[in-house]
């Protein structure tokens, strides 16, 4: 069933678009992921034009981490004070993101640029996945618990203009925090990520956050960064496809609720290892795509920007 | 068919009975872009009087006019990079020429004048990044192999039936990807020297309708609204998402 996208201008067809987002929207269940990073790159495969899924896909991942931080605030796993500084600096990072992307995409180059991000990022979490999941295999198989120290005193804890975050207990410079938020601003607005493969490690391991608040704040963040992101490729670049994006979260909540059920009948570093998979392929179709002989090397566009 | 037909003669007997004239006529004035758009045919029909031999007749449909950029890869350090590019000004985004079966000779000067006034002339700015100016012959070429794979620009490649000398009809199809605007649709009889006698117009008004028409006009022109209706609609689905699986979960 084809139909054609209003802002991305392009035919579609209607099942394979709400299988992927069933298909993402079941990893991210599985795995605790956001599957932005997956899902941009798919799209972007299946011919939605780079900025059209870039920022489309930061829309559904508001809708998505919404639905998220909801169910945390019930269990008071957020911490407000955090999330809201990781905020500030995430929408001066989101507002530098959309204007490096503008300009980019005037000159024309915005397809090599994402996917060039894209092979940086999914090349390194595919194989940081992939070995860490192996190790762990062989770590369980051998039983021998190995876990990297949570609360570690480093320069980090020696910056100025020290805040106290209650739910954290914590008490730690606001400068981290927010140079974090920045750079996941940074990403969301580029690669129309959530960024939560960044930030929870970083919350954990940099700001030494306990592990039961981490999520709900980082969702916390990402909602309030996605929107802003996606209301600024809207007004900036007018690229938010909206009916794209109803079909993408309308599959994304079904295959999330899908994948958060069938979790505990699976082998979690096996399955990692399967996702590790699927990332590096995708990683690998976009390098290809920028080494082989295109199969046209001219191309045609609308517009008369750079 | 039937219908047409009664219509066309209908057509001659008003227009009456002069030297060399058209009356024409399609039968679809609007189109609407709606969702489920998956490209339309038009049929154009007509009557000519006052001629004696058989007809030349051309059907020109001419779309509504967009910049377009043409960019050519390059290999930059082992990487496919969108390097040189050249620029068109306001040509039409879909255009399509029928005709009663011309030699090719004919085809081929009327071919290389209209390519000539809608496109190769409306060729600007051919740039490179080292500032030398690129191949203006290839790039033109290259340009009307991609409008050809796309579907919007077709040269002789539907003929026009003509019946007893007077009475004509020919299709033009439009792909899925068109863009809403005004169609015009330019018949014309030639004579020996492929100079124009007589032509008519008519046109077709291609809008977006619905949800299409909703979205696309405030993507444009209400980009505030647009961008915080984005994030309300991302919400309230979050939100909605959230209540139904807790009320599953009882």
């Amino acid at each position: 069933m084809q139909i054609f996208l209003p802002i991305a201008d392009v035919p579609v067809n209607l099942i394979v678009l709400l299988v992927l987002g069933v298909g993402v929207g079941f990893l991210s269940g599985v795995f605790g992921i956001g599957g932005g990073f997956l899902m941009t790159p798919l799209l972007i495969l299946m011919g939605i034009p780079t900025a059209v899924a870039v920022a489309t896909e930061a829309n559904q991942i508001t809708a998505s981490s919404f639905s998220g931080v909801l169910a945390h605030l019930k269990r008071r796993a957020v911490d407000f004070k955090m999330g809201n500084i990781l905020v500030i600096g995430g929408l001066f990072g989101s507002a530098l993101g959309v204007e490096i992307f503008r300009i980019i995409k005037n000159y024309g180059q915005i397809e090599l640029f994402v996917s060039g991000c894209y092979i940086i990022f999914l090349g390194s979490i595919g194989i940081l996945m992939f070995v860490e999941s192996l190790s762990t295999i062989k770590r369980s198989k051998s039983s021998q618990i190995n876990t990297l120290p949570r609360k570690k005193h480093n320069w980090i804890h020696g910056l100025p203009f020290k805040i106290k975050f209650k739910t954290s207990q914590l008490y730690i410079s606001a400068f981290p925090p927010l140079f974090l938020g920045f750079v996941i601003g940074i990403l969301a607005s580029i690669m129309g990520v959530g960024g939560g493969f960044i930030l929870i490690p970083a919350m954990i391991y940099v700001l030494g956050m306990p592990t039961k608040v981490v999520i709900g704040t980082s969702l916390y963040q990402i909602m309030f960064i996605t929107a802003f992101t996606s209301f600024m490729h809207a007004t900036q670049n007018k690229t938010v496809d909206l009916l794209l994006a109803f079909i993408l979260i309308i599959g994304g909540v079904v295959g999330a609720q899908l994948g958060a059920r069938v979790t505990v009948r699976l082998k979690a570093e096996e399955i990692r290892i399967l996702l590790a998979i699927i990332v590096l392929l995708v990683c690998l179709k976009l390098a290809l795509d920028l080494l082989l002989v295109p199969n046209d090397i001219f191309s045609l566009t609308y517009g008369a920007s750079h | 068919m039937i219908r047409l037909f009664v219509l066309v003669s209908f057509l001659i007997m008003s227009s009456g009975i002069g030297f060399c004239s058209i009356v024409s006529n399609i039968d679809k004035k609007e189109i609407e872009l709606t969702t489920r758009f998956d490209g339309s045919k038009i049929l154009v029909f007509g009557a000519l009087t006052g001629i004696k031999n058989d007809p030349n007749l051309l059907i020109e449909l001419v779309g509504p006019k967009q910049d377009m950029t043409i960019r050519k890869k390059s290999k930059v350090w082992g990487i496919w990079v969108k390097k040189d590019y050249a620029k068109f000004k306001k040509v039409p985004s879909f255009y399509q020429i029928n005709s009663t079966n011309l030699n090719s000779d004919k085809r081929r000067e009327i071919t290389n004048r209209k390519l000539e006034k809608y496109f190769f002339s409306k060729l600007k700015n051919t740039e490179t990044t080292s500032q030398k100016r690129v191949d203006k012959k290839e790039y033109f070429s290259e340009f009307l192999r991609l409008k050809k794979k796309k579907k919007s620009i077709s040269l002789f490649e539907t003929e026009i039936t003509v019946l007893q000398k007077t009475l004509f009809f020919s299709t033009i199809e439009l792909p899925q990807k068109i863009f809403p605007g005004e169609y015009k649709v330019i018949i014309s009889t030639l004579d020996e020297n492929n100079e124009v006698i007589k032509s008519s117009s008519e046109i077709v008004k291609v809008a977006k309708t619905g949800i299409q028409k909703f979205l696309s006009f405030n993507a444009a022109n209400n980009s505030t609204f647009y961008g915080i209706f984005s994030v309300i609609l991302a919400l309230f689905l979050g939100f909605s998402a959230a209540q139904i699986f807790r009320l599953l979960k009882i």
